[in-house]
């Protein structure tokens, strides 16, 4: 009994161990027999005897099989060249946006442009050397010392620059004649469609030569008239201008200042200031076809001590800095007490420019009037200058912006290669400063006319590159050239004319 | 006498109850990688295998999965993923691994019985429940406004057996190849979105809602219409499918590196043992042991299966149809115009 309860429990015993351990663990064969196959048990297998579906299909005609297996590689080797076609395309477009980025990156040229692939910001020097030559000749009456010899007329470096697309800057310097002076300094803002607003030291909206690029104009110096009435109420001054700019229309309004260059203090007199405007309009502008027009004027108030002095010009040249014709209106400004002289100058002009092919025709009128305290009259001066150019080698004079744009050969200089271009001129300059109110003597006007007559050759050596030559004959009334101050009782008198013949030239580089 | 039968009746009972203890191994672990729709059935291989292994041989082993679409684990493999075992969806990434890596030997599928593809499994439609759209057999997945669910055949295995099951009707029907390329551009215009892998399809499908049908692994439709998405979607069984082999192998370089050929092969040869083919049956995988398989019949409907012989072989099908520029680009570009 004893013995089958033991056994008993043992039995029992091995019973919970497979019961506690889920299903018993399956024994893993050392070698496993395939599987007889399933037949229709679970599915009906196609015999691989069927025809076989692999493409091609074959027709058994060994001709017609053929040509599918080629039919077939033919697709193949098309659908393989789409798809290389397209990787090149994707590379053609990868190189050339990297083309454009490199390019966009430094713009090499006459001065290197720094750009970003957008646009938004840019960097590019600029300069300006001239180098003057003139030798003058005494024709007429005085003892005037004319010194012959050569000049840096302008030697100036800056920097154009955008910041974020929209707004423009500028900044440069001369280092002439010992002195550093500022020149333009300005930043502008051209975000609004056809509107560019700038503020800084500037060119005030003045004319056509005044407004176009200095290293652009076509003669050795600018206009007398133009020369001697904006340095009193135009040139650079500080200020802001409102533009509106089309390819056609320009049209430009500031409120100015003086120079950056005056130093004001306690006892220095108040800033001048004054308002200046100058609408252009080219109905015709096309290559080797243009007509131009414009208007501008100013008014300008607060001169210093309100005097203008030296209102006047040189005779197309300045090596030698004796003016041609000149006035001062002097003026005092004592404390509490009545002011005398210049007290406000208001100027007109107008402007117009012809071009057909090599032919041009250009000329400004300028008329300026100084307003004067107390009972002293007002004095009025005028001027012109019209001149014709031709171009020997056929290129064009163009316009950008209502001003002279660069004239660009269509060969540039190279030694067994072209020459560059040449162009011919001649200009009749007259600055009339005679105002009988002002000045007279025995009853009669002191005449202050000067005239000059300028031909001209321009050599173009590339559209950075100019050589000018200027055969200048001149003749200013009562002129300072005569002797530097003319004795009241020679005014008028037959020995009071100066006369004489500049050769003057330049070599220009700018960029 | 008596009493030595009682001493050895309770020492007996004794050791009974004791958990069989013999000599203890370092565990091993082995690196299995698969395709995408096999997360299920290698759980519970895995947990079965362990426990025999246990039992064999007193070792503990872990099995880690990986799982993604064929083709790109075979490169995945190639490219050196220590693989110990591959268990991929068709022979030819196998294929690959042998004769691109080097990993093991060409003649690998005749190691194991049956070409080394201990279960099998076919593609079948996976649609929303009540069949909204009608769709019966291959001829309705082109019609227009039905957006097709499938994998890219570039890097799933499952959606090459599509592929190769629609060409199969395509041609048997129409009769001849550019009929069968016609119905596949057709198939391929309604396809929105190609998933690396069967099991992306599967995500697209069932979770994100996208189309109309799945072409599907069929234990993939089974898994969705009994687990996934209980009661929302429904399968459609086409006149003819294929027979879709997913074969395993040991991938010998690996193996005799890490010293784990012992288990690796023995993890293989577990999934033909009837316990294993019972839980590739309850996963929805065919069975290729008749008598389990004849336990499943209910479960699985007969269809008509065309077989890789039908395309002349894994080779042949490649070339003609999946190797870059062949006819599945071709297809694929057409299908885009």
């Amino acid at each position: 009994m004893r013995t089958f309860l033991m056994g008993g429990v043992a039995a029992l015993a091995f019973l919970p161990a497979p019961l506690l351990a889920q299903e018993a663990p399956a024994a893993i064969p050392d070698q496993v027999e395939p599987f007889p196959d399933s037949g229709d048990t679970i599915d009906t297998v196609i015999s691989s005897d069927e025809a076989p579906v692999a493409a091609p299909a074959r027709t058994g005609d060994a001709v017609l099989d053929r040509l599918n297996a080629l039919e077939s590689k033919i697709l193949a080797l098309e659908s393989r060249n789409r798809q290389l076609e397209e990787a090149a395309a994707a590379t053609q477009t990868r190189v050339e946006k990297v083309e454009v980025r490199a390019a966009r990156a430094v713009q090499a040229g006459p001065a290197p442009t720094f750009a970003d692939v957008g646009g938004n910001f840019t960097f590019k020097p600029r300069g300006t050397f001239q180098i003057d030559y003139a030798g003058y000749n005494r024709r007429g009456a005085g003892t005037y010392d004319y010194n012959s010899g050569t000049d840096i007329r302008r030697g100036r470096f800056g920097f154009d620059g955008t910041f974020f697309k929209h707004f423009k800057y500028r900044i440069e310097g001369e280092f002439v004649k010992g002195a550093t002076t500022l020149l333009d300094a300005y930043v502008s803002y051209g975000g609004i469609k056809n509107w560019v607003f700038t503020v800084g030291q500037q060119k005030a909206p003045y004319g056509l030569e005044a407004n176009t690029a200095d290293a652009l104009n076509s003669f050795l110096e600018r206009g007398m008239a133009n020369v001697a009435f904006g340095a009193v109420g135009a040139e650079r001054r500080v200020g802001v201008t409102a533009a509106y700019q089309t390819d056609k229309l320009n049209a430009t309004i500031g409120l100015f200042g003086s120079s950056e260059s005056v130093v004001r203090n306690e006892s220095t007199p108040d800033e001048g200031y004054g308002v200046n405007a100058r609408v252009t309009w080219d109905p015709i502008l096309d290559t080797g076809k243009i007509v131009h027009v414009g208007a501008s004027g100013f008014k300008a108030a607060g001169f210093p001590a309100h005097t203008i002095s030296s209102l006047g010009d040189r005779p197309g040249n300045r090596v030698d800095g004796g003016r041609l014709v000149s006035i001062n209106i002097n003026g005092t400004a004592p404390n509490g007490g009545a002011p005398t002289g210049a007290r406000n100058a208001t100027y007109w002009g107008l402007e117009s420019a012809l071009v057909f092919g090599p032919f041009s025709v250009q000329g400004e009128y300028n008329r300026l009037r100084i307003d004067r305290y107390g009972a002293a009259s007002t004095v009025n001066s005028d001027g012109f200058y019209v001149f014709g150019s031709f171009f020997l080698t056929g290129e064009s004079r163009s316009f950008r912006n209502g001003n002279i744009d660069r004239v660009k050969p269509f060969t540039d200089f190279a030694p067994g290669g072209g020459w560059g271009a040449f162009e011919l001129l001649a200009r009749y300059d007259v600055l009339d400063l005679t105002d009988g109110d002002f000045q007279s003597i025995g009853g009669a006007a002191v005449k202050r006319r000067g005239e000059t007559w300028t031909a001209g050759l321009n050599w173009y050596l590339n559209p950075n590159v100019k050589f000018v030559a200027n055969y200048i004959r001149f003749k200013g009334q009562n002129s300072p050239l005569v002797f530097p101050a003319i004795p009241a009782t020679a005014l008028n008198g037959p020995n009071s004319t100066a006369k004489g013949d500049i050769f003057g030239t330049r070599l220009q580089v700018d960029f | 006498m008596k009493k030595a039968l009682s001493i050895f009746t309770a020492v007996a009972a004794a050791l009974a109850a004791l958990p069989a203890t013999a000599v203890q191994a370092a565990p091993v672990q082995l690196l299995n990688v698969s395709y995408d729709p096999t997360r299920e059935l290698y759980v519970a291989i895995n947990a079965a295998f362990a426990r025999s292994w246990k039992a064999q041989t007193g070792q503990d082993v872990a099995v880690r999965q990986s799982h993604g679409g064929s083709g790109k684990q075979a490169r995945s493999v190639i490219d050196g993923l220590p693989a110990d075992v591959v268990t991929l969806a068709l022979a030819y990434d196998i294929d690959e691994i042998s004769s691109k890596g080097k990993l093991l030997p060409s003649n690998w599928q005749a190691r194991l019985p049956n070409n080394s593809a201990p279960y099998y499994s076919t593609i079948v439609f996976l649609v929303r429940k009540g069949n909204p759209k009608n769709i019966r057999d291959w001829d309705d997945l082109v019609k227009p406004g039905v957006k097709v669910i499938t994998p890219n055949p570039k890097t799933s295995g499952g959606a090459r057996w599509n592929y190769l099951a629609g060409w199969g009707y395509a041609q048997r029907k129409y009769g001849t190849t550019a009929a069968a390329r016609d119905y596949l551009v057709k198939l391929f215009r309604n396809v929105p979105v190609l998933d690396s892998g069967a099991r992306g399809s599967t995500t697209t499908f069932v979770q994100r809602g996208q189309g109309d049908v799945l072409l599907a692994w069929e234990n993939e439709a089974f898994l969705a219409v009994n687990q996934l998405g209980k009661g929302k979607f429904d399968i459609v069984v086409p006149s003819v499918s294929i027979l879709a082999e997913p074969p395993v192998a040991v991938v010998d370089a690996n193996v005799d590196k890490k010293g784990t050929r012992k288990v690796a092969e023995a993890y293989l040869r577990f999934l033909y043992t009837p316990a294993a083919q019972q839980l590739i049956g309850k996963s929805y995988y065919r069975p290729r042991n008749p008598q389990v398989a004849a336990r499943f019949k209910a479960q699985f409907p007969n269809v008509s299966l065309l077989t890789i012989k039908n395309f002349g072989g894994w080779a042949k099908a490649q070339t003609a149809h999946f190797n870059d520029g062949a006819l599945f680009d071709q297809i694929l570009e057409d299908a885009k115009r």
